[in-house]
């Protein structure tokens, strides 16, 4: 199925849940709420024409600096074996309290990606088993993929470019003492 | 009876002549042998002779954190053969080892394994921060990398580079010798080894 036939199928199945769709270069991209994700996935799998059996990623968005709403976003990339077709599922999450069911239940391979976004973004993930960091060591403070999270820790003294980079060093990360 | 008498002193004097005889060979042999004894005794000091022998059988823990592994293990083989300066003995037990080579960059995840593993290395015991990572963090200016494993460990060489090659490495290697033969015997050395 090409992107416009998998919009259409999507669209026309479960109005409701769908906010928004694009088509950048032919790709398939829903927008969705967070509470209707499970719903959306369950559908996008069980389907015998779309069967999106394997989900390839699943990564997070920072839109701090473009200052959109919601701030944040959770990235479903999946992908069909059978039918070689692909979908991204985009959900919008806000920045208070932000939070994401799990489709763990619908793939397994959901496990890992999602700790690493708890990890890395700080998203609380519904249902989700092991809620505990994944790359970074355990009692660490902060949500390094974060855009507020400072980027270097120690003062540069040889770049071209210093006057920028010693900005990115005034706010230290919270595991610098 | 003047017989007897003269066979007497016939027998004197052939005594006589024989101790003679001993006396020159014995000092002909003292002599002879007393350069030789002479080149076979050395005298030094125990701690020089401690640290010559530390110095020359460095056994380096099995230990690779990032690409620098690959120079490391390549100073091992035969092309630049660290076995020529005594180093060639990778252990993969840190029990069994004296030198620790920091061949990458350290995570904060990983900084206390790195730690744990130095502990566990037997004194004497020293360390090498290869490449800029090691040394000093290198590119990875950010949350994640440790800057400088001198943060977690006491480090005696720097090998600069990114990464060092093997020579470079083994350049690193005749230095740390250096520094082991110019503390031995010293109270410094000696603390090691207590």
């Amino acid at each position: 199925m090409t992107g416009e036939e998998i919009i259409a199928k999507v669209k026309s199945s479960l109005p409701d849940a769908i906010q928004d769709t694009a088509l950048p270069h032919g790709d398939a991209v829903v927008f969705v709420a967070p509470d209707c994700l499970q719903k959306l996935a369950a559908f996008l799998k069980d389907d015998p024409s779309l069967k999106f059996d394997y989900l390839s990623d699943v990564s997070g968005v920072d839109y701090l600096i473009e200052e959109r709403e919601p701030r944040f976003e959770a990235v479903y990339l999946l992908y069909s074996i059978d039918h070689s077709h692909s979908i991204r599922v985009r959900v919008g999450i806000d920045e208070e309290n932000p939070s994401v069911p799990t489709v763990s239940e619908i793939w397994k391979g959901a496990l890992y990606p999602e700790q690493e976004l708890f990890d890395m973004f700080g998203f609380h993930i519904a249902g989700h088993p092991k809620m505990e960091r994944l790359i970074m060591p355990k009692e660490w403070v902060g949500h390094p993929l974060r855009k507020d999270y400072p980027l270097t820790t120690e003062p540069i003294t040889f770049s071209y470019n210093r006057d920028f980079k010693s900005e990115l060093v005034k706010s230290k990360s919270p595991n610098q003492e | 009876m003047g017989l007897i008498e003269d066979a007497a002193e016939r027998l004197g004097d052939e005594v006589s002549n024989l101790k003679l005889n001993v006396k020159d060979a014995v000092e002909a042999m003292q002599y002879e042998y007393s350069g030789a004894l002479y080149d076979a005794v050395l005298t030094t000091k125990l701690g020089k002779v401690v640290g010559w022998a530390q110095k020359n059988a460095l056994w380096p823990a099995t230990f690779g954190l990032a690409c620098c592994a690959i120079e490391m293990m390549a100073m091992a083989n035969s092309r630049w053969d660290a076995a020529r300066f005594g180093a060639e003995v990778f252990r993969a037990s840190p029990r069994q080892a004296d030198l620790m080579i920091v061949s990458g960059r350290v995570s904060q995840k990983m900084a206390p394994i790195l730690k744990q593993i130095y502990d566990q290395m037997p004194e004497p015991k020293w360390v090498m921060s290869m490449g800029a990572c090691a040394s000093c963090g290198g590119i990875f200016n950010n949350y994640s990398i440790v800057q400088g494993v001198d943060r977690v460990v006491p480090v005696d060489v720097y090998v600069p580079g990114c990464p060092p090659g093997p020579e470079a490495l083994l350049y690193g290697l005749i230095k740390l010798q250096e520094k082991i033969m110019a503390e031995a015997g010293t109270d410094k050395a000696k603390k090691r080894v207590a």
